[in-house]
């Protein structure tokens, strides 16, 4: 709709290239409206997701009436305008500049006389190695490079000038991708869409003139610079000088499949390269998903990895002896199946992770129904769809405020986080309270800092200095509020000021940002958790969505809720299980939070364990069977994403080994138990249009919020003794239960999952160093990790990413706060640490 | 690093002056002042290395204690600047441009000083000395060092 406005605002003008006449859309440079009119006219330095940068001079014309030649992808298309594509002299000018960019590109590859013969052993299916062994490829970048298309179209047969090899050594201390600057051409497009897409700016030209090359602060690795390895650089790179590194000894992919990613919720479109069955290679879609062609680190890198893990289960196992050992599907099945009759139905339980696709989840739900006829099961999963978002955020721009309430959105859903840094592009206003520093600070127009626990008071002041602003706000219209006015008689505004710790200034600015804005879009966050004031929170959050949208035209409240909330159902479950009503389990996935090695296994009670998991878990071992599931690249089926949206999987490769889809494995587990399992094999054809998932009952309300179990939080407090509040996230990078670090290398280095980060006065008055290994004690235990001082965070803090099960996260907080999202202890740092028993 | 932290703004406009006042005042750019002055202005480090390194009049090392110029212009060639060059190459093992490891001392050659009748000219630390020979100017340097010796 707003498309065919825009297009219908649009006037259409004349322009002549080569002397023929075309029309184009005004707005345009010379370089779109030659491609909308089909003129070919070579590029290098401009890309479509890019700004103009009019660097490489390939793409120079002739214009009447403009001196020189103009480079077409910087200059404005005008209304009759005579554009001349390709006199002698302009080819003979690129030639000249394309010899000019070789020359410091090696070019054995281009200028082969055998270049023709080898044509036919470069393609897909046929390994790179042997052209690298043999010394002709000297680049990974295979059937994609754009300068042999350019060479060919331009039409050089050498390069006249003297070749010169920079001997820049290959950078490959980071994860994910290698970087060989030899290959480089300086286009600029890394620089580019890491500053202006991914407002990363990890990447940058350094030094001047011959010595220019891309790189990043005092040659740093990208680790330590933040980077969040996107893939944005890889997938924009013109040569082979970014490339990453699990395709890299591929053959060039045999085909391509457009799917949807369902490592988080957020359902971006992704391309899945395969080759000989086996994922190759994962990249943003090329077509208009809510990613608009970008992709987070597990979606670029992780998945490739993943799904062709050494961890995969590939054949059913069943234990005979007390040993797990192959046997055939049928064995399998009708083990689990006689091993599963032998229960009470209540007795048992199914476990599933949220990330299923809906008819998998369907299919979960249908089987403790009308198979177990067990009420332990999630039933609520998945809980993925928000309130009310656009997961693209296209809509949001001038006028719009964003308000992210303790959601560090870039670690949790990527995408969501990137989009909204797309739209602080497109004019939108961020603010955000949050504890410790996040990604998307730097785009936010005002920043409170509350304490876990505090976001209650944030809110409550940003309320109050709301409704300050209005000149005629009186007792009267306080009344109108719930929370509010228990706050508001109790505290004073400054008391609320001095508790947080925030300024006056700050909360003022903040106001007067969401007052100019005409709609305000609130995301709350995990982080604010199950706070203490929890209730207060819940009411103090109604009260500001009605305040806001009596001010304003619109305020909408979402929760990010994220499949690994707890839900009191699923406790309930969990409680079972632990106290042993529950004797068979079915689980999917890893799902148990195994708490440490020491700890009881919560599992080792059960009867009998049924594993239903496409990799390897902690509970694999214990399992009497365990069945080999597919990978979502495996498989077909719709996926519900935050917004509600139901995006289509396609299978990009068939299962690995002989592994069979969720679906199809209770299917015949049904059967097998004497059931009927018709209605549980939902369709797997991805593209049956019909949702058969039952739509969530309703969309929860304000006063349901996602993660509430009951469950108290104790109160932290620092003291003489325990100075310091540490704050820990849970890392996000789990797949059913899985860490991703384990599974996918280059996580482990990224995750932090052994940091903790203190500020630099914190450092220097306990003479802490960066790397240094320290000792956190809290009342409850201790914990090593490795110190790294950063300038972000506000001094008194410790800030920590250990995982759920991490033993030093339950030794310092205990078993019940380590379950919490974010949690917090009060702590001190001791450099040498006694024994150490961890 | 607090004390180089007056107020530079935000506007990316005034990011070389305020390389220009930090290498001012540590005679280099040390990077812990360039990661807090991205921090404080809202640029990369990234971005802030990138403009530092386009212009060749911002250091990234610390000074030397001593530089040595040596005049190579014409006049300068012709009387006998190569042979000091050379000498003082030997002695320190360092080539034009480097800076001895010790970092005591730096050598750098220039194209003219403007004062060609005293050629061979050097300049040391800032003074220009005249009509000078190979001995000459070991002396000048055996002087500095003299001080430094009786310690």
């Amino acid at each position: 709709m707003a498309e065919r406005k825009r297009a219908e605002r649009k006037v259409e003008h004349k322009i002549i290239f080569d002397g023929k006449a075309y029309s184009f859309e005004s707005g345009m440079t010379v370089l779109q409206a030659a491609e909308a009119a089909g003129i070919y006219i070579p590029t290098l330095c401009s890309h479509q997701a890019l700004p103009p940068f009019g660097a490489c001079r390939l793409c120079i014309v002739e214009i009447e009436g403009m001196r020189g030649f103009p480079a077409s992808c910087s200059t404005p298309a005008e209304d009759g305008m005579v554009v001349r594509t390709n006199t002698d002299e302009v080819m003979h000018l690129r030639r000249a500049v394309l010899e000019l960019i070789l020359s410091e590109h090696p070019t054995g590859c281009l200028f082969c006389e055998r270049k023709v013969g080898c044509e036919d052993f470069r393609g897909p299916g046929h390994l790179t190695k042997a052209g690298t062994v043999t010394g002709c490829m000297l680049c990974p970048n295979k059937e994609e490079c754009e300068l042999r298309i350019l060479v060919e179209k331009i039409g050089i047969s050498e390069v006249r000038l003297d070749s010169s090899f920079r001997s820049l050594p290959l950078e490959r201390l980071d994860p994910f991708f290698d970087r060989d600057y030899n290959l480089c051409v300086l286009c600029g497009r890394c620089v580019r869409v890491c500053q202006e897409i991914r407002g990363t700016s990890i990447l940058e030209f350094i030094n001047r003139g011959p010595e220019t090359r891309i790189g990043t602060s005092f040659h740093h690795l990208h680790l330590d610079m933040g980077c969040q390895f996107c893939g944005a650089c890889v997938d924009v790179c013109p040569t082979g000088a970014l490339a990453d590194r699990t395709s890299k000894w591929e053959p060039p992919p045999q085909k391509t499949v457009e799917t949807t990613c369902t490592l988080c919720t957020v359902g971006c479109s992704i391309e899945v390269a395969a080759s000989r069955d086996r994922v190759v290679r994962t990249t943003p879609s090329r077509t208009d998903g809510i990613n608009s062609e970008q992709l987070c680190v597990l979606g670029r890198f992780g998945i490739a990895e993943l799904v062709n893990s050494r961890d995969r289960v590939t054949t059913p196992l069943t234990r005979k002896v007390g040993q797990l050992v192959r046997t055939s599907w049928e064995d399998a099945i009708t083990l689990a199946a006689e091993g599963l009759s032998g229960f009470k139905s209540s007795e048992t339980a199914l476990l599933y992770p949220g990330l299923l696709t809906d008819e998998e989840a369907n299919a979960c739900r249908a089987f403790a129904r009308t198979v177990l006829r067990t009420e332990n099961y999630p039933y609520r999963f998945p809980p993925r769809k928000w309130n009310s978002v656009n997961a693209s955020l296209s809509g949001l721009g001038i006028g719009d405020c964003i308000l992210l309430v303790g959601a560090d959105l870039t670690q949790t859903h990527p995408i969501l986080g990137h989009n909204i840094k797309r739209a602080v592009d497109r004019g939108a206003k961020l603010l955000i309270i949050d504890t410790v520093p996040t990604f998307l600070d730097k785009f936010a127009a005002a920043k409170i800092r509350a304490l876990p626990g505090d976001f209650s008071w944030a809110l409550a002041g940003l309320i109050w200095a709301v409704v300050e602003k209005d000149a005629v706000a009186d007792e009267q219209e306080l009344a109108k509020f719930k929370e509010l006015p228990k706050w508001a008689f109790k505290l004073l505004f400054e008391e609320i000021i001095t508790h947080i710790g925030t300024d006056e200034r700050t909360l003022n600015r903040a106001a007067d940002i969401l007052l100019e804005g005409s709609s305000t879009l609130v995301i709350v966050g995990r982080e604010v958790g199950v706070e203490n004031t929890h209730t207060h929170f819940n009411g103090l959050l109604s009260d500001f969505k009605s305040l806001m949208s009596s001010k304003t035209k619109s305020c909408e409240v979402n929760f990010a809720r994220s499949t690994r909330d707890f839900d009191a159902h699923w406790l309930k479950v969990m409680q079972n299980i632990e106290s042993m009503r529950v004797r068979a389990l079915v689980m999917i996935g890893d799902l148990v939070p195994r708490l440490s090695p020491e700890w009881p296994n919560p599992l080792q009670d059960l009867d009998f364990l049924v594993v239903i998991d496409s990799h390897n878990g902690t509970y694999t071992p214990y399992a009497e069977v365990v069945l080999p599931a597919a990978a979502f690249t495996e498989k077909g089926g719709t996926f519900t994403a935050v917004d509600g949206t139901v995006h289509k999987l396609h299978p990009a490769v068939r299962p690995m080994g002989q592994s069979k889809p969720e679906c199809e494995i209770l299917a015949l587990l049904a059967k097998a138990m004497g059931r009927n399992g018709d209605g549980l094999e939902l369709p797997r054809r991805a593209d049956r249009d019909t949702d058969i998932l039952p739509r969530p009952e309703r969309d929860f309300a304000l006063s349901e919020q996602p993660s509430a179990p009951n469950l108290s939080r104790e109160e932290v407090k620092c003291s003489n003794e325990w100075p310091l509040m540490l704050v820990n996230r849970h890392n996000s990078y789990l797949l059913h239960g899985h860490r991703l670090s384990r599974l996918v290398g280059g996580i482990l280095s990224l995750c932090m999952s052994d940091f903790v980060r203190l500020s630099p006065s914190t450092a220097k008055n306990l003479d802490i160093r960066d790397g240094d290994e320290v000792y956190l004690v809290s009342g409850k235990g201790r914990g090593k990790l490795k110190a790294k001082v950063d300038c972000d965070i506000p001094t008194g803090l410790l800030v920590s990413r250990m995982t759920a099960k991490d033993p030093r996260l339950l030794a310092l907080m205990g078993k019940e706060q380590a379950s919490f999202w974010t949690n917090t202890a009060a702590v001190r740092i001791e450099k040498s640490g006694g024994d150490d028993n961890v | 690093m607090t004390d180089n932290n007056g107020d530079y703004g935000t506007g990316r406009g005034r990011l070389i002056s305020a390389l220009a006042k930090i290498q001012k005042k540590h005679g280099y750019l040390p990077e812990d002042a360039l990661s807090e002055l991205s921090r404080k202005m809202g640029i990369s480090k990234s971005e802030v290395y990138g403009v530092a390194t386009f212009y060749s009049q911002f250091k990234f090392d610390p000074p030397a204690k001593h530089t040595l110029h040596i005049c190579l212009g014409t006049a300068c060639h012709v009387r006998g600047g190569m042979k000091i060059l050379e000498s003082v190459r030997k002695r320190f093992k360092v080539n034009p441009g480097e800076t001895t490891e010790d970092r005591k001392f730096a050598l750098e050659r220039v194209a003219c000083l403007g004062c060609c009748a005293l050629a061979p000219v050097v300049v040391l630390d800032g003074e220009i000395h005249g009509k000078m020979t190979p001995e000459s100017v070991d002396k000048l340097i055996d002087d500095l060092d003299a001080p430094e010796r009786g310690v």
